[in-house]
């Protein structure tokens, strides 16, 4: 507690800049991320474009921008449906009898082994367009981390004494859950949350990357980049600026979730897979 | 130990059954069926009816779903309805090179982290250890996709390294084979570092807290010896359970890099299975791999089974 | 410490088992890594979908079909109709029947000769009512064998344009013996047969022994390589004698004397379909307002890198009946925006929705720069991209949509090309409706006259173009880059190859 954390410093410094630029990009960006200048294309950097100009002329910086308010908000709303889906799964697995906790696993087990890109498919195509249909598909993705992360913990402190006593005093199981096994459970739970976003940020922008993300004229980072995979030999430089910001977005929530659980935790815990 | 495998297959069975029947589902879900890909917009609009029927699409959605379970009993998998080959033949021709990915890059990034993560938290120097926290922190972050196009650009358009796209099996050639698979080897290798080195490092600290590690090196056990031969064996069953599971993960998660990087492996060929609503191709490349995952899962709860005397006591295998 | 290493050995051991038996599955193919001087190798990006050519639509089977089989007649690269299977025909006076004389020695890659009677039986499978092609070929009444070398076809109604029909990729002839599995092993007459096919992977074909003509190469490898990165990478090491590319490429092969570019303008044409009966897009000053709106050049420059002929009309400029109509609405915004306004459209007032097919990257890009187009003239534009196959079934079929981009490979007469559009046919998913139009449709193809039919042609191109049921963009230039000691590479004006004609010069 006493060491600073290195890893929380910079993560946030890293997530507090790419929220802000996502949230400037609200109100404004240097041009308009979606109108086309094809007479302007594939520019490098320069005093106008200071990120250059994609394959249809339009401003890469502003593009960057209003994409990573799509990756951000997209990954916060996927975790958090996956996190309360996943907790409440974990919840009801851990605290109900042995028959139907197995039946559960198995179900997660499914949930796990069933490709998230045939899920995503049917979700784009059912839910239409926007960022929802494919962040549940990536909530689906995170669901399992979290109902076997609550389910482990749960069967940890299920046999601590104290509770042994709540349930002696004949409290019930919501209130068990709820007063008695929630609370210790909560920095883990917050630690898993933040590193979540950036795998969150990663999926999405592989589907993004499929074609199975947002869809134009809207700008996302993975389809940036899928977009610039036509130019990789004749304009690689295409590549490069949205994969580093989603790279560094991605570091940034990783770094903040590691630091975070040594600040939390007080470092003498380690985070274990 | 006979009942228990016994009882995990038949777990197995179920997540396939159920596995299975959500691809039916969700195949049912989305619109376009194999008959009107191959009518196209070229063929006429009698067409589609008559490769519905020779499809056998014109039946009910439970009727087909009852039929292929039946041939799946006497463990026929049909036929494409894409390519018309056979789902068995097309599977098995993919086999090699989704297995080689996954294989490789696990055996690599499990090599590396071993030895990256005992180094840096055994050995004496600060550097090594700040080195392979970065290394965690910065592999888990890349995206697969971008570094596989970082890698196209840099090796075969730049460099003119290595070639791309035309996958040599082993069987023709050993170095042409190599030459095909290495670039999306590293890509997946780099990306299973992160998780695994992470694991080798958390483990590998516990044993150096451990009493027996301290007594070790208080009675002047070289460092070398007591890393090879107790702290690794301490820390080992872990990153290797987690191998196992992320060989399987893989088994099934290699389409993006071989889409990018054009090998004819599992992961392109279930891309476009769904692409042309190919429902026999996809039931098929669908419970083929949740049966190694399934199977991955098994065999590497068996080894720690066998390899940690103290997990036997404890029944520390979850069902 | 035993125990885990040998818990990983037999891991190790359980994977190399699982190697080993799927390399056994590869080894069996046989891969020339550099091409001989009597192999050529050509990149493909998408597999055939089967080798039956009488059971696909798909322009990427034909391509490799061609080379499979044999059609009775066939075309050169202008068009021109050709002996093939057979050396001559007859038509009819009445234009009721035609007789054709098969070549001599014809003979299928199983060793069974080509003959009436498997031509007829062929064509019997064609038209019988499962089949796929029946409703193009119902006009054929009866299918005879008169003796040997002579098949006699009759028709039932008049159809000038029938001796094309027999030229088409699909009508070829295939050994009807081998009928349940000519999917994946393909029986025909043609110059080349099938040696080894891994989806995906590569297609290789070899001298069909039976086959009595030339061929300037003994084995044709076709590379599966879904990304063109890829294929350009291996082109340029040398590895490929053949890839088609887009506009973007071309500068990574000029001057460089190792290739030779072909630029040819290819029989097909793209366009932005509308949908005549959604609100908006059924008033024709909309649709004239949206084909003012766009600058077709600028678009040709921003998608295919100008790698395009212009086109007003649904005709490609390769057919001998094709009219210029591109001056009917050139660009023009003020005229567009008046038009608008009149039809009752204020700026941001019209809302369409695009849809457009993800497998076409062009398309999706198209379709994109004409909605950015449309924009400003305050049409406001919805996109979603679509999988192939839901785009087949909900706007090609179910005629869900407002705008969507496509392309059509052309046919050899204007009958085959524009029956599209009259008002009750099936593959009318623009919702076009005109009687004037159907009954030149019906005049064409029963007037012998073969100048008046032009006429007619002439008349149909130009009621598309005013009327414009489709903001028609343009025909395409196929781009293919060669090895440039190989000769004789042409295209054709429909999706054949013709392997049988490369030959190399040195090497």
């Amino acid at each position: 507690m006493k060491k600073r954390s290195i890893s929380f410093t910079i993560g946030i410094v890293l997530t507090s800049v790419a929220v802000i630029i996502s949230a400037v990009s609200l109100v404004f960006t240097p041009y308009d991320p979606e109108s086309m200048d094809i007479y302007n294309r594939f520019q490098g950097p320069s005093a106008m474009h200071l990120l250059g100009t994609d394959h249809f002329g339009r401003d890469i910086l502003s593009r960057i921008m209003s994409g990573s308010l799509v990756a951000l908000s997209s990954a916060l709303l996927s975790v958090t449906i996956g996190a309360v889906l996943g907790i409440a799964l974990g919840l009801v697995s851990a605290l109900s009898p042995k028959r139907i906790s197995s039946i559960l696993q198995r179900i997660i087990d499914a949930l796990m082994a069933f490709p998230t890109i045939l899920i995503a498919l049917v979700l784009v195509t059912i839910a239409g367009k926007g960022i929802l249909p494919s962040a549940l598909a990536v909530a689906l993705a995170i669901v399992p981390v979290f109902s076997r992360l609550v389910y482990t913990m749960i069967l940890e402190t299920k046999e601590k004494l104290y509770i042994k006593a709540a349930v002696s005093y004949g409290a019930g199981w919501l209130r068990i859950a709820v007063f008695h096994l929630f609370p210790p459970m909560l920095s883990r739970l917050v630690t898993q949350f933040t590193s979540s976003i950036g795998s969150a940020i990663l999926l999405e922008s592989s589907l993004s990357f499929l074609g199975l993300g947002i869809q134009p004229p809207s700008s996302s980072l993975g389809m940036m980049l899928s977009e610039a995979r036509s130019y990789v030999l004749t304009y690689p430089y295409q590549a490069i600026p949205a994969g580093i910001v989603l790279l560094l977005i991605v570091l940034g929530f990783n770094l903040l979730g590691d630091g975070l659980s040594e600040v939390l935790e007080g470092g003498r815990r380690i985070r274990h897979g | 130990m006979g009942k228990y495998i016994a009882k995990r297959l038949l777990a197995s069975l179920a997540v396939m059954a159920i596995v299975s029947f959500m691809a039916f589902a969700a195949l049912e879900l989305i619109p376009g069926n194999a008959a009107l890909i191959a009518a196209g917009t070229e063929g006429s609009s009698s067409s589609v009816a008559s490769i519905a029927a020779e499809l056998g699409l014109d039946r009910g959605f439970l009727d087909r779903v009852l039929l292929y379970y039946k041939g799946i009993l006497s463990f026929d998998f049909g036929v494409s309805s894409y390519f018309g080959e056979s789902v068995s033949t097309l599977i098995g021709q993919r086999l090699g090179v989704t297995f080689s990915l996954a294989f490789l890059s696990v055996m690599l990034a499990f090599f590396f982290s071993v030895i990256l993560g005992s180094a840096a938290v055994l050995g004496r120097g600060k550097f090594l250890d700040a080195f392979s926290r970065s290394v965690v922190q910065i592999f888990s972050s890349i995206p697969s996709f971008w570094l596989s196009l970082l890698f196209l650009i840099l090796f075969s358009s730049v460099l003119h390294i290595v070639n791309v796209g035309d996958y040599v099996p082993p069987s023709v050639s050993i170095r042409g084979y190599l030459s095909s698979i290495i670039l999306p080897v590293a890509v997946l290798a780099i990306g299973e570092t992160g998780p695994l080195l992470r694991l080798v490092r958390t483990s590998m600290i516990r044993a150096r807290n451990e009493d027996w590690y301290r007594i070790g090196k208080v009675r002047g056990i070289s460092r070398m010896r007591l890393v090879m031969a107790y702290a690794l064996r301490y820390a080992l069953p872990g990153p290797l359970t987690l191998a196992g599971s992320e060989l399987a993960k893989l088994l099934g998660g290699t389409a993006i890099v071989e889409s990018v990087f054009a090998l004819p492996g599992l992961g392109r060929l279930f891309l476009t299975a769904v692409e042309m609503r190919d429902i026999p191709l996809v039931e098929g490349i669908v419970i083929f791999v949740s049966f190694l995952v399934v199977l991955m899962n098994l065999v590497t709860d068996l080894i720690l089974f066998v390899s940690n005397p103290s997990m036997r006591k404890a029944g520390g295998i979850r069902l | 410490m035993k125990r885990v290493y040998s818990a990983a050995l037999a891991v190790f051991l359980l994977s190399v088992f699982l190697m080993s038996c799927s390399r056994n599955t590869a080894s069996e193919e046989i891969q020339p890594a550099v091409s001989s001087p009597s192999s050529v190798r050509m990149a493909i990006a998408v597999d055939p979908d089967g080798l039956d050519p009488q059971m696909s639509a798909s322009a990427s089977t034909f391509q490799v079909t061609s080379s499979i089989y044999e059609t009775l007649v066939t075309v050169d690269e202008n068009g021109n109709i050709e002996p093939c299977l057979a050396e001559s025909w007859t038509i009819a006076d009445d234009g009721l029947s035609i007789t054709f004389i098969l070549r001599e020695g014809a003979a299928f890659s199983d060793g069974d000769a080509c003959d009436a009677e498997a031509v007829a039986a062929s064509f019997s499978r064609l038209i019988s009512p499962s089949s796929a092609r029946s409703q193009d070929y119902s006009f054929i009444s009866s299918i005879e064998a008169v003796d040997e070398k002579t098949v006699r076809f009759t028709f039932s109604s008049l159809d000038v344009t029938a001796l094309a029909r027999f030229a088409y990729p699909w009508s070829a002839v295939v050994d009807t013996e081998h009928a349940a599995s000519l999917r994946t092993s393909p029986v025909g007459s043609g110059p080349y047969m099938l040696s080894s096919w891994i989806p995906q992977q590569s297609l290789i074909l070899e001298r069909n022994p039976y086959y009595d003509g030339e061929c300037g190469v003994d084995v044709v490898e076709f590379v599966v390589m879904s990304d063109m990165t890829s294929a350009v990478t291996a082109m340029r090491n040398g590895q490929l004698d053949i890839i088609q590319i887009t506009g973007d490429l071309v500068g990574l092969f000029g001057g460089d004397d190792r290739f030779t570019i072909h630029a040819l303008p290819t029989n097909g044409l793209q366009l932005m379909a509308m949908n005549n009966e959604s609100e908006g897009l059924d008033d024709i000053r909309v649709r004239r307002a949206i084909n003012y709106a766009v600058d077709k050049d600028a678009l040709i420059e921003a998608v295919w890198w100008g790698y395009g002929e212009p086109i007003g009309s649904h005709f490609p400029v390769v057919l001998s009946e094709y009219t210029d109509m591109n001056g009917k609405y050139s660009y023009d915004l003020e005229r567009a925006r008046e038009l608008l306004a009149e039809a009752g459209y204020g700026e941001g007032e019209l809302h369409l929705r695009m849809f457009l097919p993800k497998n076409y990257q062009e398309y999706v890009n198209a379709g994109q720069v004409i909605a950015d187009m449309l924009r400003n003239i305050g049409i406001d534009v919805d996109i979603q991209i679509v999988e192939w196959a839901a785009w087949l079934s909900d706007i090609y079929n179910g005629r869900n949509y407002d705008l969507t981009v496509v392309g059509h490979t052309g046919r050899l007469d204007a009958y085959s090309l524009l029956s599209r559009y009259r008002h009750d046919a099936a593959e009318n998913y623009f919702n076009y409706d005109n009687a004037e139009f159907d009954s030149l449709l019906d005049a064409y193809s029963e007037e012998t006259d073969e100048k008046k039919r032009t006429e007619i042609a002439y008349r149909m191109e130009e009621i598309l173009a005013e009327e414009v049921p489709a903001l028609y963009i343009q025909d395409p230039i196929q781009i293919y880059v060669t090895d440039s000691s190989l000769e004789g590479f042409r295209t054709y004006p429909i999706n054949i190859f013709r392997m049988d004609l490369l030959e190399y010069s040195d090497r």
